[in-house]
């Protein structure tokens, strides 16, 4: 294969024959029509022994206005001049004559030539026959090899034009006269392994390069076949190697010189007269370089490799390098080559040639072929597949058509501008969203894309034109010479530059430089000059829209008060900490200018401390009358004997719960348990599990573990336990049929959301709300407000209250109304005075409403909030939770019932993605909560068993998820929050911390979510681990303190900075104490002494630390 | 071409090469007897030869391992010439991977093992018996090798490669001047001692780094060898690390370069790829997993992982099932075909669904291997085809290393 790069810039030429320099050039008569249709014939002929490159350039110019016009049809911009030869055979390599018509395909069963006229490919000598027919050698001894394995051909140029050199894989190069064709000229046989590449010199075709494995390179001259054609030995030979040459190339512009590349990376420039050392040699690559390519200027090479790299080297000087450009391949590079150059685009080079593009193959087992351009390094310019497998050789033939051949055994010429580009498949926009709510959004227009119909020459819509070559008679006839990738989308040339474009008609600048000697640019020209063609894109940044300000939120995150001190009853300090903690949160919120929000804070306060209020009151009733306490009670389980069983279940059929298998999966199955439990049997949805209407009903008080002697487990749901779990399974394979989106995404952050939508989630309710017959024994015992609630419900136009408070999570059913903060408040004034006059009472049984609708709940609550007496539980309970003193709701006929305010504050603030504002909602309000509106017992119960499964695990023990429960998520369930929901808002507000960098708080956050809500904390709970840090670099010391020499800065630390010594002299050893505040540490001993004897207060290292206290 | 086996490897009457390796028995001494002797009973004149002869070469290599040891306690050894097998050299600061390389490679220690070696305090070398004798020396650091109190005669004069051990992960300029100084060393007095440099321990990096520090390492090393009047010289580099398999690929390279039969194995691989579509086709070394020689194609460290894995699995079957038994030891598929000179060890194993593409495996001898990785187009039905062609150029192998 020979480097003919420079030559095939002139693409079309009809110069006179070899060996004559070309004749002064006509100046061609500037004939748009003329000139294009000429621009279409452009492998006619070549000038086939130039004197110089740049005079070979010029004769492409030179030539159009000439010749061959009778030979050809004009290629229009429509058409397609893609021609394909069938072989059959694998061919290994192809290499074009000079003059650009005959193609050479060797292989190891196939060595031929084919002649190619437009679309036509005609097979013209096939060597191969003639070398099997022939028996004897030119020498006239007996034919001794019956196959060559061709590794590589070459043609030769100039005088030799019509030698052909073949490189086989036993490193024997067989120079074959094509018109002798049966016997080979010449054996060239002193290479002693396979012989990688042949190429002939572009300036005198006789001499030849060759390449091989055993690392050196060899010069032949084929004028000395004449003379000695059986012994014809290499003129010179390049060593230093030791490692195979993949590829030879000799300079395009300079004749003396050459390049390889080596098996190990190397690239090296030589001087044919210099046999010592390279001129140039670069590692270039880690892998093996497998190709390198001389841009047309000469001065720059490009290498590609298999470490899928193709890099562009500067090698016009021997400083020390590194690449000047490089194009990141997706597959291991076997072959690459610069595309002829094109016209360039930029008025200032006065339409010189350009050349930024090459062509890349890779493995076999990737068949693609990209063309990049240097320009856009970043992804390729077009691709087309050819075969099947990657192509074995490619060339090109001119500017737009690429022959290739591959192991399918088809030659192709293939035209380039019809293949596709990879930009018109790609998305031309694209955004990006940062942590700290930047976002960042490019896009980029689109050209109309009008793709030409191919075999239509009715459609001349031109594939390619850029905003410079538009003219009419490139609309017509599209090939211009110009750069086809200066279309609007890939790359465009921004006009308003110095050049004004209204003073230069670029066609005209086409036409008046016709004839005009004109080089190729260097490529350093072109890509240094960044203005001149860049991709036009928009791109936008800025912060999003509905996302916190990071400043605020960092301010809001430090500032905010998230928890209060709960005491064992509602007393007046307790009301005056939450008060202040309301308070504060009200204060920082206004600060940072968030008035709507710290209105929500002012009134989530009121509520808030109205129904503690309310709380305190009826505390204080019942302990009055605490003698006339009803011993009987509940017979409903709490959570954690719910769990309890459940862990025991699962013992017992542990294969049957797919569930335990996969602890991630647990949660979205069973978020998706509630959607099915419309299958279940309706035991589980008897009204007497109904905490409200049970407790009610039996005794006002809810078990207690400490109690438990009293509680047996409700016979209505054993049977259910026991058909859980066959069902649960039955309803997962439904439920991968139903929503397998939601089983396999197991976003936390994407539950909240869908636990809102959940279409039906409660069974509990339905029969309640439909089966009336299930209502009226309620309404008979009850004498709650719940009853009558549920009697409002049944009746009324609105689903009550008490109903909807059953779960917040599911306020959005659709079969439901939402009860919304501002339903009470349709008719606000009557309702306004209802809290007033609440507020003004201090009392539950505040003075009736006017309205219709609240009045009957009020007064149904006003009487059982005054006639039942509570019974009081204090001081069982850990603090986690605001002890519930009263199975009674207070707030039942309030317009503002807590819970409900909680969960539509959670819904609006979790809608703009506030998590900050719902996290520390539900940390300050959550406690405080009363156990009035339970969820309902469905959802209890999938989400105990949620939970269970998940604490298993976590690998807490049964009794530690019993306590787990007990303490934590009972009151959360019985308060009427989903823990789910509040796990997902609380671990997507520690993700927001994390990603703001707020360690402090997320640890605050996550110490507040042990052990309940995993998810959380779940990731922080290994790897911690403490370190003395180096008091010189301040990077941890991970010897400790068997050592005490930083690991970074081998800086020796002192033990002890009182002592000095490895134990203290003041006794206790080597025990050592740190200031928690200033990390400085000592011995205990001599910290003691420091600090109590000596009265010192301050640390004694003299940071300023105030250790003492 | 330095010859290690024999003067004339190449030359159309190769003189019998020193094989003290006892399996070599198996080769039959010509080819008409490879078709009549089956490769496990050799005829017994032909054991008597060969006994006779691996007795010479076993006092030869006795002879200079003393000297070995005699240098090593530095006595003045007289000059031996190199001997049949090729020898490796290890060099390197200290800590920078030389007795991980060597455990590893040689006595098959687990990578993650060598972080308890201790440090080498003097000349060790190791040896491993396979179809072909490796002898490796770790030359500790602070025996510098270029001091002229050192023996270098004994060190250096039947070495054939010496491997400067690079750690990249540590500070290399010093290394890099200590480098320079031995290989200008041993351009000067040895020159007929390859040069090759391990950039060691690059797992982790990530690759621009390791692209960076390579080409830096390389250029580098380049220029002040040019500087110093070697840039001639070639040495060649390679990035390894004991954690994956590029440590044996680089050992493979280093192998094949003490091979005189090297470029005689290439051309046949050469030819027996194109013949039968093969993508690639490596000679393994079944014992080190080392290859010793590989078709002319671009190599790729994916197809050698891939067949190294398989020797691994080759070598373990036939751990349990006993080396001499000459039955099939494939895994997918087994089959042992009955030519005509007696059974042959060969097996297949497919990676891919369509089995379009698979690996073929064939062992020359009980010690070397042939693995291909086939490409489209060979499919099971040609088996005849390859089979025969594999065939004969297990008798052209034989041939080359012919007894």
């Amino acid at each position: 294969m020979s480097n003919e790069g420079s030559r095939r810039q002139s693409s079309v030429s009809t110069a006179p024959p070899a060996s004559i320099p070309n004749p002064p050039p006509l100046p061609a008569a500037p004939k748009p029509l003329q000139r294009a249709r000429d621009a279409a014939f452009r492998f006619i002929g070549y000038p086939s022994r130039p004197a110089s490159p740049q005079v070979e350039v010029n004769g492409r110019r030179i030539g159009q206005g000439s010749g061959g016009t009778a030979r050809y049809a004009s290629l229009s911009a429509t058409q397609n001049a893609t021609a394909t030869h069938k072989t059959g055979l694998e061919i290994k390599t192809i290499a074009i004559n000079e003059k650009g018509t005959h193609a050479l395909l060797g292989g190891k069963e196939i060595f031929k030539t084919v002649k190619i006229e437009g679309k036509l490919c005609v097979e013209e000598v096939n060597l191969r026959t003639a070398i099997r027919s022939t028996p004897n050698q030119a020498s006239g001894k007996p034919r001794s090899t019956y196959n060559i394995d061709i590794a590589d051909v070459a043609w030769a140029k100039g005088d030799c034009g019509d030698y052909v050199a073949a490189a086989t894989s036993s490193g024997r190069i067989i120079l074959y006269d094509l018109g002798h064709a049966g016997i080979p000229a010449a054996q060239l046989h002193e290479h002693l392994r396979q012989v990688h590449k042949v190429t002939f010199n572009p300036h005198r075709g006789n001499y030849l390069l060759s390449g091989s494995q055993d690392g050196t390179v060899r010069l032949w001259d084929l004028r000395d076949v004449r003379q000695q054609a059986s012994a014809l030995q290499s003129k010179r030979k390049y060593s230093g190697q030791n490692d195979g040459v993949r590829d030879v190339k000799w300079s395009p512009t300079d004749g003396v010189d050459f390049a390889f590349g080596t098996d190990s990376g190397w690239i090296q420039r030589w001087d044919i007269r210099n046999l010592k050392a390279p001129k140039i040699r670069v590692p270039a690559h880690t892998l093996s370089c497998n190709i390198i390519d001389w841009h047309p200027d000469g001065k720059h090479i490009a290498s590609a490799s298999s470490d899928k790299f193709v890099r562009v080297w500067d090698f016009s000087h021997s400083d020390k390098q590194t690449s000047r450009w490089e194009i990141k391949t997706p597959y291991p590079v076997m072959n690459a080559r610069w595309r002829p150059s094109c016209e360039s685009s930029m008025p200032q080079d006065n339409g010189a040639r350009q050349c930024t593009q090459l062509v890349t193959a890779y493995d076999r087992e990737h068949p693609v072929i990209h063309v990049w351009d240097l320009r856009r390094p970043a992804l390729p310019f077009r691709e087309m597949t050819p075969y099947d497998s990657a192509p074995t050789d490619l060339l090109w033939h001119s500017q737009d058509l690429l022959w290739t051949v591959g192991r399918e055994g088809t030659f192709l010429q293939a035209d380039i501008q019809h293949a596709p580009k990879v930009i018109d498949r790609r998305s031309l926009s694209s955004f990006a969203i940062s942590p700290e709510g930047e976002i960042s959004f490019v896009a980029q227009k689109r050209r109309l894309r009008r793709s030409p119909k191919l075999h239509h020459p009715a459609a001349q819509t031109p594939n390619t034109n850029n905003s410079l070559s538009v003219s009419p008679e490139t609309t017509f006839l599209s090939r211009s010479w110009a750069d086809d990738s200066l279309d609007r989308t890939f790359l465009s040339v921004t006009s308003s530059k110095r050049h004004a474009m209204s003073k230069f008609n670029p066609s005209s600048i086409a036409i008046t430089n016709e004839g005009v000697l004109c080089a190729v640019v260097p490529l350093n020209n072109i890509m240094d000059d960044k203005r001149s063609s860049v991709p036009q894109q928009v791109m936008i940044t800025g912060r999003m829209p509905y996302h916190m300000d990071p400043d605020v939120f960092r301010f809001l995150a430090a500032k905010y008060v998230k928890t209060v001190a709960l005491t064992a009853t509602v007393d007046d300090k307790l009301l005056q900490a939450v008060q202040d903690a309301f308070k504060k949160n009200e204060k920082y919120a206004n600060y940072a200018g968030l008035y709507l929000l710290s209105g929500t804070w002012d009134i989530t306060r009121f509520v808030t401390l109205t129904m503690l209020k309310r709380r305190a009151e009826a505390q204080r009733k019942k302990d009055k009358n605490s003698d006339k306490q009803i011993v009987k009670r509940v017979n409903k389980p709490t959570l954690a004997e719910l769990a309890l069983s459940f862990l025991a279940e699962q013992e017992q059929s542990s294969v049957l719960s797919p569930a335990s298998i996969l602890p991630v999966s647990i949660l979205t199955q069973h978020l998706g348990v509630p959607e099915s439990t419309s299958n279940v049997p309706t035991p589980l949805a008897r009204p007497v599990n109904s905490a409200k209407t049970s407790a009610s009903q039996e005794i006002a008080k809810l078990p207690d573990i400490d109690n438990s002697e009293d509680l047996t487990l409700p016979p209505s749901l054993s049977p259910i336990m026991h058909h859980k779990l066959p069902d649960r399974s039955f309803f997962d394979s439904q439920l991968t049929a139903d929503n397998l989106n939601s089983l396999q995404d197991t976003d936390r952050t994407d539950m909240v959301r869908r636990w809102s939508t959940q279409p039906k989630t409660l069974l509990s309710l339905d029969p309640v709300d439909t089966e009336g017959s299930k209502i009226p024994p309620k309404l008979q015992k009850h004498d709650s407000e719940e009853s009558f609630a549920f009697m409002v419900g049944s009746t009324g136009s609105s689903v009550p209250a008490s109903v909807a408070s059953a779960g917040p999570m599911v306020s959005e059913r659709p079969s439901r109304r939402i009860p919304a903060i501002g339903e009470p408040s349709d008719d606000a004034a009557a309702e306004y005075g209802g809290i007033e006059a609440a507020r003004s009472d201090g009392d539950a049984a505040g003075s009736p409403p006017l309205t219709d609708e609240p009045v009957p709940v009020g007064q149904a609550k006003a009487l059982p909030a005054a006639g039942a007496s509570p019974p009081h539980e204090v001081g069982h309970e850990p603090l986690y939770s605001l002890p519930d003193d009263s199975q009674e709701d207070l707030e039942a006929g309030k317009p503002w019932v807590l819970v409900e305010l909680l969960a539509e504050l959670l819904k609006h603030h979790l809608k703009t993605g506030d998590a900050q504002t719902a996290t520390h909602l539900l940390t300050l309000v959550e406690p405080l909560l009363p156990h009035t509106h339970p969820l309902p017992d469905a959802e209890i119960e999938a989400t105990v068993f949620t939970y269970t499964e998940t604490y298993a695990a976590m690998g807490f023990m049964p009794d530690e998820i019993a306590s787990i429960f007990d303490k934590h998520l009972q009151h959360t369930v019985m308060a009427g929050l989903q823990p789910l929901q509040i796990e997902s808002i609380l671990s997507f507000y520690h993700d927001q911390l994390m990603s703001f960098r707020l360690f402090d708080e997320a640890a605050y956050l996550r110490k507040l979510a042990y052990p309940a809500y995993t998810a959380v904390y779940e990731d922080f709970t290994e790897d911690n681990t403490i370190h003395l840090k180096c008091g010189a670099c301040g990077k941890p010391m991970v010897k400790g303190m068997a050592t005490l020499t930083c690991e970074s800065c081998h800086e020796k630390q002192v033990p002890c900075p009182i002592c000095w010594l490895k134990e203290s002299p003041y006794g206790g050893g080597k025990l050592m104490s740190v200031c928690m505040v200033c990390g400085h540490a000592g011995h205990a001993g001599c910290l003691q002494h420091w600090f109590e004897e000596d009265g010192e207060e301050e640390c004694l290292t003299g940071c300023g630390c105030v250790c003492k206290s | 071409m330095r010859t290690l086996f024999s003067e004339n490897i190449l030359s159309p009457s190769p003189t019998p090469a020193p094989q003290p390796n006892p399996f070599e028995l198996l080769f039959p001494s010509s080819l008409s007897n490879a078709s009549s002797a089956d490769s496990t009973q050799s005829s017994p004149r032909q054991n008597e030869w060969l006994t006779q002869h691996l007795q010479n070469q076993q006092r030869a290599e006795s002879e200079t391992s003393n000297q070995a040891n005699h240098a090593a306690n530095g006595q003045r050894a007289p000059y031996a010439r190199r001997k049949g097998n090729p020898k490796l050299l290890f060099m390197g600061l200290r800590r920078s991977g030389k007795s991980s390389i060597q455990k590893v490679v040689f006595q098959k220690l687990s990578p993650a093992d060598t972080l308890f070696l201790e440090h080498t305090t003097r000349i060790e070398t190791a040896t491993m018996q396979s179809f072909i004798t490796f002898e490796s020396a770790e030359l500790p650091h602070h025996l510098s090798a270029t001091a002229p109190d050192f023996d270098h005669h004994a060190v250096f004069s039947n070495t054939g490669a010496a491997i400067w051990v690079l750690d990249v992960q540590d500070e290399y300029l010093t290394s890099i001047t200590e480098m320079i100084h031995t290989a200008v060393f041993l351009a000067e007095n040895y020159p007929r001692v390859n040069f090759e440099v391990f950039i060691h321990k690059t797992d982790g990096l990530s690759e621009e780094y390791k692209y960076e520090t390579f080409r830096e390492v390389r250029q580098r090393v380049q220029d002040e060898l040019s500087d110093l009047g070697h840039g001639d010289r070639s040495v060649s580099y390679f990035q390894t690390s004991i954690f994956d398999h590029s440590i044996f690929e680089a050992m493979s390279k280093v192998v094949q370069k003490l091979l005189p039969q090297l470029p005689a194995m290439e051309a046949l691989l050469n030819k027996l790829c194109s013949t039968c579509r093969i993508q690639k086709a490596y000679l393994f070394d079944s014992v080190s997993k080392i290859y010793v020689a590989t078709d002319a194609s671009p190599t790729f460290l994916k197809d050698y992982e891939v067949c190294s894995d398989y020797v691994d699995v080759i070598v373990d079957i036939k751990q349990i099932y006993g080396w001499h038994s000459q039955e099939g030891d494939g895994k997918a598929v087994s089959e042992s075909s009955n030519q005509d000179d007696g059974d042959i060890g060969e097996s297949m194993v497919t990676y891919d669904r369509s089995g379009d593409t698979y690996i073929y495996a064939r062992e020359i001898n009980d010690y070397l291997s042939l693995i291909c990785v086939m490409g489209k187009g060979s499919s099971t039905d040609k088996r005849v085809l390859i089979d025969y062609n594999v065939g004969i150029l297990h008798d052209a192998l034989l041939q080359v290393f012919k007894v």
